[in-house]
């Protein structure tokens, strides 16, 4: 049960028995499980403890709950005038803003925003960037090319406006956008094509005061670049050459 | 701002087709029946003040996003978490089709089960709970508990090392 005993698969191991790997990469796993003795454990145990969930009860709604919500969004029907509940009112002072914000400016997201920053930012990103090529899934939440698209989708899910730029003249066709958490914190991303590589361009606001160093650099394969641009910090990774990403940079700032 | 009542129809619509997820959620988050009451009833009633800002994707994860702040705020606000429920023995079993014997074997099974899952952190346990129950895949799970997906993978493993570890300690028992 050591930690530091584990395989690297592990959570991949785990990932293609949640179904969420895609096929290609399920394929190579299944060669590399059959000559690693702790993913085989890890298989084992994965298969152990969905059987003993399949006992695990699904609580039913009380009947009384049932009637009594029926009640009270029955009750919410009228017009805001008769509204008295305190719960409601405090909401109808509240100013528009989309749900996510109103999450935030309550209390939820406060864990959220309150982690101290992490100086690992760097390691975050690759992490997040190499995830989203692994997990088909959560490479792109809003799918276009279309900036139209692409930028409303991020409102009210972000608390800043992302430049969503088009750079497909450039050889950077736009493939959508998506949100992530980096160092605690709701960003945005951008995720472009070049040939057969993914840039991911991850955005958020300076003062969000996640990490400082804005310098290119190589880390396992991957490039990534960093700089400052209207208040927002922008952090672009990809597998591409550093001269490429230089390019798409460049592209960028251009626009 | 002002509740649009047209909009009260279709968001009745939304609450009934997900109240049984939310209310499964909050049970084994808070694991005490009448505040997991309280927690579903304040969800509701949040996520009808939300609801004018909900852009229709993934009504589900939206709601259980809601119903997990609630349960979490509510179990911090009451210091640690509660005991458990006290009445664990009367867990609702659908057992219509057994015959006595195969029902009390579940319902011991499930009793037994209920107190690994209720000995897990709540981190892990909601993970657990969305993934096998609830069967959500892991970018809803990371939209309703608010962390990376990373993150909750690493819990899943977590949990399910834990469960399983913790189930081959009461069988050896």
């Amino acid at each position: 049960m050591n930690d530091h005993l584990e395989c690297e698969q592990t959570l991949l191991v785990q990932a293609d028995f949640d179904g969420e790997l895609e096929a290609s990469r399920a394929a190579a796993l299944v060669e590399h499980v059959a000559t690693c003795a702790q993913c085989q454990l890890v298989s084992e145990q994965l298969e152990r403890s969905r059987a003993l969930l399949r006992d695990a009860p699904r609580y039913s709604v009380p009947q009384e709950l049932r009637s009594l919500l029926e009640k009270t969004l029955q009750a919410q029907a009228p017009a805001p005038t008769h509204q008295s509940r305190p719960l409601v009112r405090a909401a109808s002072r509240a100013p528009l803003l989309g749900w996510a914000t109103a999450l935030a400016a309550s209390v939820v997201l406060a864990i959220v925003l309150f982690t101290p920053r992490t100086p690992d930012v760097e390691a975050q990103l690759l992490a997040s960037h190499v995830r989203s090529l692994q997990l088909e899934s959560h490479l792109i939440d809003v799918e276009s090319s279309d900036h139209h698209t692409v930028r409303p989708w991020f409102a009210g899910k972000v608390d800043f406006a992302p430049p969503v730029k088009e750079l497909a003249g450039d050889g950077f066709p736009l493939q959508g956008g998506r949100i992530d958490v980096i160092g605690g914190r709701t960003v945005a991303v951008l995720v472009y094509r070049a040939g057969r590589h993914i840039v991911s361009v991850y955005l958020w606001p300076e003062r969000a005061e996640l990490g400082d160093l804005p310098r290119p650099q190589r880390d396992e394969g991957f490039n990534l670049r960093r700089w400052v641009e209207d208040g927002l910090v922008v952090s672009c990774i990809s597998d591409l050459s550093a001269d490429e990403l230089e390019r798409f940079e460049h592209r960028w700032r251009a626009q | 701002m002002p509740m649009d009542s047209s909009l009260l129809p279709d968001f009745r619509e939304l609450a009934a087709a997900h109240l049984e997820s939310a209310y499964n959620l909050a049970r084994w988050l808070v694991r005490d029946r009448a505040l997991a009451d309280d927690v579903v009833q304040d969800a509701m009633l949040r996520a009808l003040r939300y609801y004018h800002g909900f852009r229709g994707e993934n009504a589900r994860a939206w709601l259980l996003q809601i119903v997990r702040n609630v349960a979490m705020t509510r179990l911090k606000r009451g210091g640690e978490e509660t005991v458990g429920d006290a009445n664990s023995a009367s867990v609702a079993v659908e057992v219509a089709h057994d015959g006595p014997e195969t029902v009390l074997m579940r319902q011991e099974d499930q009793r037994l089960l209920h107190d690994l899952l209720g000995g897990l952190p709540v981190e892990l346990r909601e993970c657990l709970i969305l993934r096998e129950i609830e069967e959500l895949s892991y970018k809803e799970i990371a939209r309703v508990v608010g962390a990376p997906i990373g993150t909750v993978m690493s819990r899943l493993w977590r949990g399910r090392k834990l469960l399983v570890l913790a189930a081959r300690t009461t069988e050896a028992v």
